[in-house]
């Protein structure tokens, strides 16, 4: 029996049984209305279950936002696919798609030949490789920016970690034979502008599009993607941010430029200084793409404002990651900062996953400020103060959780 | 392309696969928006809902900052037309971008 067959019997078991149609319906449901309340001004938000997806908090539902409640974080450093943020940014989506026929075309004028696979053939006809990575939305956490900035206002859960499988780019543009005056791959999926403008098109220069790593992704979690997610294959660019990760992959074309659509300029681009940053308000002096995530950490095991039983000792949890250096160390403080001492990393899964840390405290009666820093190999960290930038692009400011113990 | 969109209302959120010989297509579809555009009495409210809402969501003006200023809403308009191709008249720009701005921006009434 082969996979996809199993994975229709799965389907069929999940309904009960078997149906009249050659076909299954996937979490039909009617839509509960409820709503969350984000930690900002205006953050009141409708949770929704989308299709192979349990409710979660959207931003936009025309093209699907979508953002993981944050207690998902605490249930596992790996993110269910049911539970993974979605973000598009036009509305006209793919909402059937066959996915073993659905082809993706190699090319480009810096191509020796124009080749294409079927989603069938690249699970066939390639070596699979697979790693664990954590995709991240440039914006995720923008509305906590202060000052405010315009964009979409996403708190902290717009980012996951997922157990990826498949070919590796540098396979299929070896292939379409690049040519010496390679510059960059752009990487163009089937949504499109719902009026034929603005289409979502992305580019790597050629050098890190042949790295090895960077993946063409058919299994998100030993399961097919979401459709929401990209299905039936993605663009997997470990350490980069979200805005790489193509989804719905159609067209590959190796070119002899730099390319300059809307979403690599003006769009998604960072102040071009070290720290990405600006003072509030005033206007970067030049950009450049927005490229590797910073380093970032998180408690999950408490939220803010969580009370405590004084006396009794508690485990805090949380995750810890970075652009692809690995973390090395995360340091936490029960005082606001003042004084830090070493968390325990957890189990290290590879160097683009989330990384678990621990440490445990016994409160006395009163109130704490918990922060967590984390360093990666580089020794790059996290900085004290919230950084800023127009875009709203990139926190990793450490963040502070109050509880009080009583 | 239109079509494609306009033909997902529904009250179900639903996802489907499809058997047919060798053949597997997955299927899904999408919920209806939840919100609208904000009424109003101003000139732009009519000209939002004939140009706005047609490739998004209301979501996206509702969930902005309160601090969203005119230049913001100005940009974007005009962003919608000169890259997304949105249908705009330039001479219905400013009332639509007076109604973003006094409807979700930092012009709200306080």
């Amino acid at each position: 029996m082969n996979q996809r067959t199993t994975n229709l019997l799965r389907r069929r078991l999940l309904l009960g049984g078997g149906s009249a149609l050659a076909g299954s319906v996937l979490g039909c449901q009617t839509l509960a209305q409820t709503t969350f309340e984000q930690p900002f001004v205006n953050g009141k938000r409708n949770v929704v279950a989308f299709p192979e997806k349990r409710p979660l908090i959207v931003l936009t539902t025309r093209p699907p936002q979508l953002e993981t409640p944050f207690e998902v974080f605490n249930d596992g450093i790996v993110t269910p696919n049911d539970a993974f943020f979605v973000r598009y940014h036009n509305a006209a989506i793919p909402t059937s798609i066959d996915g073993d026929a659905h082809i993706v075309k190699v090319g480009g004028n810096a191509a020796g030949k124009q080749v294409q696979f079927t989603v069938a053939q690249l699970r066939s006809q390639f070596k699979p490789i697979e790693y664990l990575a954590v995709n991240q939305c440039s914006g995720n956490s923008r509305a906590l920016f202060n000052p405010r900035v315009t964009g979409g206002q996403l708190g902290n859960g717009a980012m996951g970690n997922a157990r990826w499988v498949g070919v590796p780019l540098k396979e299929l543009l070896a292939r379409a034979e690049p040519k010496n005056s390679a510059r960059q791959v752009t990487f163009d999926g089937l949504d499109e502008g719902v009026l034929g403008g603005g289409d979502f098109v992305k580019s790597l220069d050629i050098g890190h599009a042949m790295d090895g790593e960077v993946m063409v992704a058919y299994r998100m979690n030993d399961a097919d993607l979401p459709m929401l997610n990209g299905y039936p294959v993605r663009l997997i660019v470990p350490g980069y941010y979200g805005t790489y990760w193509v989804k719905h992959l159609s067209s590959i074309e190796i070119i002899d430029s730099v390319y300059e659509g809307f979403w690599m300029k003006p769009a998604y681009r960072v102040p071009d200084n070290d720290c990405a940053c600006i003072e509030p308000g005033t206007a970067p002096a030049a950009t450049r793409p927005i490229g590797r995530f910073n380093v970032r950490s998180f408690i999950t095991s408490h939220r803010d404002g969580a009370r405590l039983a004084a006396g009794r000792a508690v485990t805090v949890r949380g995750i810890a990651f970075d652009g692809g250096q690995g973390i090395r160390e995360v340091a936490y403080s029960t005082d606001g900062g003042e004084s830090w001492r070493e968390a325990r990393l957890g189990a290290d899964m590879g160097r683009y996953s989330f990384r678990e840390f621990t440490f445990g405290f016994t409160p006395s009666a009163g109130s704490y400020d918990l922060r967590v820093r984390a360093w990666n190999r580089s020794g790059q960290s996290q900085p004290m103060e919230a950084l800023w930038q127009p875009a709203g692009y990139m926190r990793n400011v450490v963040e502070s959780v109050k509880v009080t113990a009583a | 392309m239109r079509a494609r969109f306009i033909a997902v209302a529904t009250i179900a959120a639903c996802a489907l696969s499809f058997a047919s010989g060798a053949a597997v297509a997955k299927t899904i579809q999408l919920p209806s928006d939840p919100v609208q555009l904000k009424e109003s009495p101003l000139p732009g409210y009519a000209k939002a809902r004939a140009n706005c809402v047609a490739c998004h969501s209301a979501e996206y003006m509702l969930y902005q900052p309160p601090n969203a200023a005119r230049p913001y809403w100005d940009a974007m308009v005009k962003r919608m037309k000169a890259v997304f191709k949105a249908p705009i008249d330039d001479a219905d720009m400013p009332e639509i971008v007076d109604y973003l701005a006094k409807t979700y921006g930092n012009e709200q009434p306080k």
